[in-house]
């Protein structure tokens, strides 16, 4: 929100004039519209700047005369806007400057006002639109740092690349701490720096075919220490100009996530291959116990042999005790790390 | 018509089983014993098929040549089409990987997972009725 400044007969405002006569004009002027103006009065340059060195206290607004003593003109506009930091000014100048002042609005400074025109009304009328001129830069400057802070705070690492080259252009925190490279590094490499060069055609066409649907793929990046790691790329091209556009790239660190999938995909593998186990391993003797018992029931007690069977039985009964034993084993094994 | 049957397990011991249930029901019957693949498909080709029935209870899982490999050499030599050869497959498998590829050999009379019970092979000695 644009906060205009409500304490208006509060301000805060230098005077940086070297003629009696006019500071005593102007500081009456002030006082007509701002009641309670807290007015500071510097003659020359090196007091104002001595001032501005010892002191940090906030200054709403700064009134500059043209001509001082040691220093004027345009050289005086820039070593004031050099100490003055984002504090409005507004100059006041003679008839015979009016090229010099709108010289010095090109520089930085908010307003000029004509000395022999000077009246409460328009001194008050300028005063007010420098400050609110002022609140709404910094809320544009503030936005625009927050647009920033997105970028360069994202927990993804982010990358922003020149379109056509693929140079990099910048790149966040989280690019720089998960790559190694410094920022200085960084802009000194091109995009495709980070890839194996069998990979390098693979982006290129990624980036400039646009298509919508497929702009997320596999990649491999170098980092600095030379490990490689496996991303996921995410491509947004935005406008930076009429002619000009960057690339944005997200690089997701997918090689934890594969690894884990690697590892569901074997202990998949070894479920299956209990599965099968159970399949046909185990219902082996398990058929011929049933079966036995089957053949024994038929014949009601009448069976030749019967000791025979029981000893069947019993060799197909520890048989089936090793295959369960078996099992068990295996699946204690199951072995979370797919390194083996 | 006279029948004959082929038991092909490599466990002699179910074999055993099998062979005394269709003994106490068919005591005739000739009973010839196959452990893999290649040795049942030699002793099929050396029956007389054309003048008897010819029953074969086949199991899958075999060491050595198995019982795929059996069903596919009778594709190869046609003996899917002889109407006096019936092909029973009798397997401990469940599972359903197994039970899939057996429904791919559309000529097969039954398949049935172990253990078999007198009434089942009542039914395979049936069919030549």
């Amino acid at each position: 929100m644009v906060k205009i400044v409500d304490n208006l007969e509060h301000l805060s405002i230098l005077i940086i004039e070297d003629n009696i006569g006019d500071f005593i004009l102007v500081e009456d002027y002030l006082l007509e519209k701002f009641k309670y103006a807290h007015i500071e009065h510097f003659v020359d340059f090196e007091n104002t700047k001595t001032f501005f060195e010892n002191n940090n206290k906030n200054l709403d607004l700064i009134l500059l005369d043209l001509h001082l003593p040691s220093l004027s003109g345009i050289e005086l506009v820039k070593n004031i806007l050099k100490i003055m930091g984002n504090i409005p000014i507004i100059i006041l100048t003679g008839y015979s400057d009016i090229a010099l002042a709108e010289k010095s609005i090109q520089l930085g400074v908010y307003d000029f006002l004509i000395k022999d025109e000077l009246n409460p009304n328009l001194l008050q009328k300028s005063i007010h639109f420098a400050l609110n001129r002022k609140s709404f830069i910094s809320q544009i400057e503030n936005e625009r740092i927050k647009f920033e802070n997105l970028f360069h705070l994202s927990p993804q690492p982010m990358l922003l690349l020149n379109y056509g080259d693929l140079k990099i252009l910048d790149a966040n925190y989280a690019a720089i701490e998960k790559y190694g490279f410094k920022l200085a590094e960084f802009l000194n490499m091109s995009f495709l720096d980070l890839h194996p060069t069998n990979e390098e055609t693979m982006v290129t066409n990624l980036i400039f075919e646009k298509t919508q649907d497929e702009n997320s793929k596999i990649f491999t990046h170098i980092l600095k220490n030379t490990n490689t790691i496996h991303v996921e790329l995410y491509f947004k091209e935005v406008a930076v100009s009429k002619e000009k556009n960057n690339i944005i790239v997200q690089s997701n660190d997918i090689t934890q996530r594969l690894k884990h999938l690697q590892t569901i995909v074997s202990q998949n593998k070894k479920l299956k291959d209990i599965a099968w186990t159970q399949s046909h391993v185990v219902r082996a003797p398990l058929a011929r116990i049933l079966g036995i018992i089957n053949l024994i029931e038929e014949e009601k007690g009448n069976l030749e042999n019967l000791l025979f069977w029981l000893e069947q039985l019993k060799v197909s009964s520890n048989e089936m005790d090793e295959i369960v034993r078996k099992i068990i084993e295996d699946t204690r094994n199951f072995d979370l790390n797919i390194e083996s | 018509m006279k029948k004959e049957i082929i038991i092909i397990d490599d466990d002699p011991i179910y074999s055993l089983v099998v062979s005394k249930m269709i003994h106490k029901l068919e005591p005739n019957t000739p009973i010839h014993f196959s452990t893999n693949g290649l040795d049942a498909i030699q002793k099929l080709e050396n029956m007389s098929f054309f003048r008897n029935h010819i029953l074969l209870l086949l199991d899958i899982n075999m060491e050595h040549q198995d019982g795929w490999y059996f069903l596919d050499s009778m594709q190869t030599k046609g003996y899917q089409l002889i109407p006096n050869i019936h092909t029973f497959i009798i397997t401990s498998s469940t599972d359903t990987s197994d039970i899939k590829k057996i429904e791919k050999y559309s000529w097969i009379k039954k398949y049935l997972h172990k253990p078999i019970y007198i009434k089942d092979v009542m039914e395979f000695l049936s069919v030549t009725e």
